[in-house]
């Protein structure tokens, strides 16, 4: 934090009496002049004002001589406060703006806050000209990280294939002004480094065009996730001077939480055009019910409701658009709290302030007019199709949060995890650091799979009485079991009690994204981006940021890529050792002339490739490594990698995912059913087995027996372990999308090259014109294209829904058609009975509100094209069969 | 071949299983190889597993496998997922190819 921003903090605690500058300096230690001077540039820059007297004294510009905007953003006075005020002054920082970071959760309105930052200074701006604002999320790109980096800074003709003629980046249009970055950490390294330089010297290039400077003066506001933050270069985040915490949803006040759902049904009822109303108990579930997708989850949410509700009215079931608590589809714990209370409601004024530009999402209502004006015959029908869709846009658009929270509640029940939340509180009481959220998913998934076998009335190995050394685990892991009993009646035995204080010892917290590292890698090469992307791919698949990039564009001279090689080794600190990983040319040599310049043992490596640069990272994580020991297995990576590929064919190991916990019954066996499940049909060869660790011994053997016989690429597991050259996937993680795509990125890299040519993988858009073919074969009385249509049409949510995969999908398409062909022909023959004696009808699955919504239309939409009768029970085993 | 070989097409009832079947059977006869194709459910398959010699899933029952795979462990009888797009086409000839495939094996 820059000397300017301490000395407004300062003053801000100083309140309304302000403070003299010698008093700020005895505060900050630093002298009177220096403080005086600070103060100001302050006051010039319209922060401060001074208040005469004797000596002089400084205080804040009061919120009374605020800019109008300010007033728009709920929570202003609140929570946002001292956010806004931080971010203004940064913004008006003499001479130049200081680059703001702002971090939080997905949805707590970081983008809206930068937007609304922004409009405050332009407005408080005394220039005249326009200021350009551009707001740019880095996601839109981040599968192709060149394109990316081109967008933001521009694209010279010919730069890469595809570049066909010279693109203006964000960074020109953004010069004189704002620019914008969400989701800053998906800009590659090597975009980073040219952002660094932007920010440092105002200069950058655009890609592809090394020989011209360009300039540009920008105010920079970039905003990341706070678990992302570790994919920023340290350098970069550095340079970020001002970071602002935007708070989650839970943080703000439940005034302000008040406020913002006035604010978005005031939205609503401005979009609907007509008065809305809210009954109070729904209005209480969503003032109190967990939110983790934040503000922006809570405003969809809310928009659901709304949407609803408008149908119900539309549909003449009521007078009036009032919000119910059947609307709200939160969790049904929090509606059956606030049920049965009196059904007191309260009318929502129209917004006033909405804008058109803040209605990103189609208008709803508008779209259920038309059809409901529009559509005659199957009026219903089409109203709810709009809803549903409409409602699956919503979700869409929340997938984050909500998808890895769903995943979690298909395994714990949720009165199990409830009583686990509540424990929180407590536990943070006794023991010696705050309890990580991630570790209650962990005691979850184990009591989750102890209560299976209680049910199922599995008898199991008794599991020995295993006692934690320290107290304060075993007392926690009491409170839990108390808890259990007295909320939800579950009795644990005793050694059930004990394991669960392993699971609390601090070593189950959530691995540390970097390991101490004494030995760095480094990893230099030519190009524009070869080595960030190969420490990029390596980074990722270990887990940590071991590998170091320094690319070496080859407008770069080698003179700067040395300075930057040093620069970097200067950064670390108490390393005692650099391996340095390059290609070819003066590289090779670089490394004996900076250890004679820095006093640091390095080694070279030329001729780099991937699978050394892997093994190098993996080493300096091994704490016992030598920096020669080291330098000996990356080079060994390179032979092996050759070896391997001739004589690749005749040892084949079958691959395997190993899941691991204390019981190897408890996690790791609920971990391997759900693993089977997500693995998709080419890499159904993965074997997947659930290993035992002992709480104690933490015995690895059965691990290293394994990877000698099988190709062992994961350990995924509630205890981590470390067994050189096998990455280890904390099960936590693999709930969130980020850990999903590094297992599949991790399988993907260890298929055989020869994908079985059976069960390829057929694109969803094929099915349509195989099934057409197939169906022709084989039915009598159905028009397949009829059929095909209408499933083309009506499958997509359903398998959305189910997550199937195009196997299943094409399977159900076939299945649907001959089931309707096998209907009509006993309905013309009028057989029924033989029919329905054929199949085995399903009297017992029941559907989900959920499933009522996705089946009935493809259901209502058969029946009437077909003139047959679908009856229930042929209903429910369609979706029984489909789950 | 001593033994008239016995192949089972898997799939939720028999409905479209017995469609393709019949698609395998007539490419068999084409072909004039002697075989017996046969549909089934999932669920009965687990009693008469040990009648086949290889058994076919059809993909709407792909989540099944692992199931189906046991049992047929049990009774060594090698089991697979048709193919999708022979599937698809309700191609018998294609499907028959990949059970004489899997007998070879």
């Amino acid at each position: 934090m820059s000397r300017i921003m301490d000395i407004y903090r300062q003053l801000q605690q100083n309140g309304h009496n302000g403070a003299t500058a010698e008093e700020i300096g005895y505060a900050l230690n630093i002298d009177r002049s220096t403080a005086s001077r600070y103060l100001n540039d302050l006051v010039k820059a319209d922060r401060v004002i001074k208040v005469p007297g004797k000596p002089v004294k400084y205080s804040i510009k009061q919120p009374d001589q605020k800019e109008p905007a300010e007033r728009n953003v709920i929570g202003a006075e609140e929570s946002l406060q001292p956010l806004l005020e931080t971010g203004m002054a940064a913004f008006l920082y003499p001479s130049r703006s200081l680059p703001i970071l702002l971090t939080g959760e997905t949805g707590t309105g970081k983008s809206y806050l930068a937007e609304k930052l922004s409009n405050m200074v332009i407005e408080n701006s005394a220039s005249t000209g326009d200021i350009p604002f551009i707001a740019f999320n880095c996601a839109d790109y981040a599968q192709n990280p060149e394109l990316l980096v081109g967008q933001i800074f521009g694209i010279k003709e010919g730069a890469f294939t595809g570049a066909t003629e010279d693109k203006i980046g964000l960074v020109e249009q953004a010069d004189g002004g704002i620019l914008f970055l969400d989701e800053i950490h998906r800009l590659p390294p090597s975009g980073q480094e040219m952002l660094f330089y932007l920010m440092d010297k105002g200069i950058y290039h655009r890609l592809g065009e090394a020989t011209r400077e360009r300039h540009a003066d920008i105010a920079l506001i970039g905003a990341t996730t706070e678990d992302s933050e570790t994919y920023l270069l340290s350098t970069l985040m550095r340079r970020f001077s001002v970071k602002l915490e935007v708070p989650p949803l839970r943080e703000r006040t439940p005034a302000e939480r008040q406020a913002l759902i006035e604010h978005f049904l005031a939205e609503e009822a401005t979009k609907m055009k007509t008065g809305l109303a809210i009954e109070d108990d729904c209005r209480q579930a969503f003032l109190s019910y967990d939110c983790p997708g934040n503000i922006g989850q809570l405003k969809s949410d809310i928009q659901i409701a709304c949407a609803r509700t408008y149908l119900r009215y539309l549909n003449k079931e009521e007078s009036k658009v009032l919000v119910k608590l059947e609307d709200f589809q939160g969790d049904s714990q929090v509606k059956s709290k606030y049920r049965n209370l009196n059904k007191p409601s309260r009318n929502i004024e129209l917004s006033h302030t909405a804008e058109e530009s803040s209605h990103k999402f189609p208008n709803i209502y508008q779209r259920l007019d038309r059809t409901s004006k529009n559509t005659q015959i199957n009026h219903k029908d089409g109203l709810q199709k709009v809803v549903l869709d409409y409602i699956r846009d919503l979700t869409e658009k929340y997938k984050q949060p909500v998808l890895s929270q769903e995943s979690w509640q298909q395994l714990i029940d949720d009165d199990l995890f409830q009583v686990l939340q509540d424990t929180v509180d407590n536990l943070n009481h006794i023991l010696p650091y705050m309890i990580h959220k991630s570790q209650l998913y962990v005691i979850g998934l184990h009591l989750q799979n102890y209560r299976n076998h209680l049910r199922k009335n599995i008898q199991k190995e008794p599991i020995p009485v295993m006692i934690h050394p320290n107290a304060s685990y075993r007392q926690a892991a009491r409170q839990i079991a108390t808890q259990l009993q007295t909320e939800i009646g579950m009795r644990l035995p005793q050694e059930e009690i004990e394991l669960i204080a392993h699971f609390l010892a601090p070593e189950q917290r959530t691995a540390p994204k970097t390991a101490e590292q004494e030995l760095a890698v480094i990893l230099v090469t030519h190009g524009n981006s070869t080595a960030s992307s190969m420490a990029e791919v390596t980074n990722y698949l270990l887990g940590n940021h071991v590998i170091h990039a320094v690319d070496m564009p080859l407008h770069i001279s080698s003179e700067d890529t040395y300075e930057r090689v040093k620069q970097a080794i200067n950064n670390m600190h108490d390393i005692k050792g650099v391996l340095l990983l390059v290609d070819i040319g003066s590289l090779i040599t670089m490394g004996d002339t900076i250890q004679h310049e820095l006093d640091v043992p390095i080694k070279t490596l030329s001729s780099v490739n991937l699978p050394m640069v892997m093994e190098a990272g993996r080493q300096s994580l091994i704490s016992e490594q030598t920096l020669d020991g080291m330098y000996q297995e990356a080079k060994d990576a390179l032979v092996t990698f050759m070896e391997n590929d001739q004589q690749q064919t005749s040892v084949q190991k079958k691959r395997l995912i190993a899941t691991v916990c204390f019981t190897g019954e408890g996690a790791a066996q609920l971990l391997e059913s759900w693993l089977e499940n997500q693995l998709s049909t080419i890499d159904q060869d993965v074997l997947i087995r659930a290993v035992r660790i002992d709480p104690v011994t933490k015995d690895t053997s059965v691990l290293t027996d394994l990877r000698d016989h099988y190709d062992v690429i994961a350990i995924i597991g509630t205890v981590p372990v470390s067994i050189e050259g096998i990455p280890y996937i904390p099960a936590w993680e693999l709930l969130q999308n980020e850990g999903i795509s590094r297992l599949h990125k991790l399988l993907e890299i260890t298929r055989n090259s020869v994908v079985p040519q059976l069960n390829e993988h057929i694109p969803n858009d094929e099915i349509y014109d195989l099934i057409t073919q197939g169906l022709q074969e084989i039915v009598t009385y159905l028009n397949p294209r009829t059929i095909a249509e209408l499933l083309q049409e009506y499958i997509p949510p359903i398998r959305d829904y189910y997550r199937w995969d195009s196997n299943r999908e094409l399977g159900m398409w076939m299945h649907i058609g001959s089931l309707i062909d096998r209907i009509l022909a006993v309905t013309l023959k009028q057989q029924h009975d033989h029919f329905l004696s054929s199949i085995p009808l399903d009297s017992q699955t029941i559907l989900s509100e959920q499933e009522e919504h996705l089946w009935n239309p493809l259901f209502d939409r058969i029946t009437k094209t077909f003139h047959i009768e679908l009856t229930n029970n042929i209903k429910r085993e369609l979706v029984k069969l489909s789950r | 071949m001593a033994e008239q070989m016995k192949v089972i097409i898997l799939c939720s009832w028999g409905a479209t299983s017995s469609q393709l079947a019949k698609k395998v059977e007539e490419a068999a006869e084409n072909r004039g190889i002697d075989i017996d194709v046969y549909a089934g459910g999932t669920g009965e398959f687990k009693d008469k597993a040990s009648q086949y010699d290889v058994a076919l899933l059809e993909p709407q029952v792909r989540h099944l496998r692992k199931e189906v795979t046991k049992v047929g462990d049990q009774h060594n009888v090698p089991v697979e997922l048709v193919d999708q797009r022979a599937f698809a086409l309700m191609d018998g000839d294609k499907v028959l190819d990949q059970a004489l495939n899997m007998l070879e094996k």
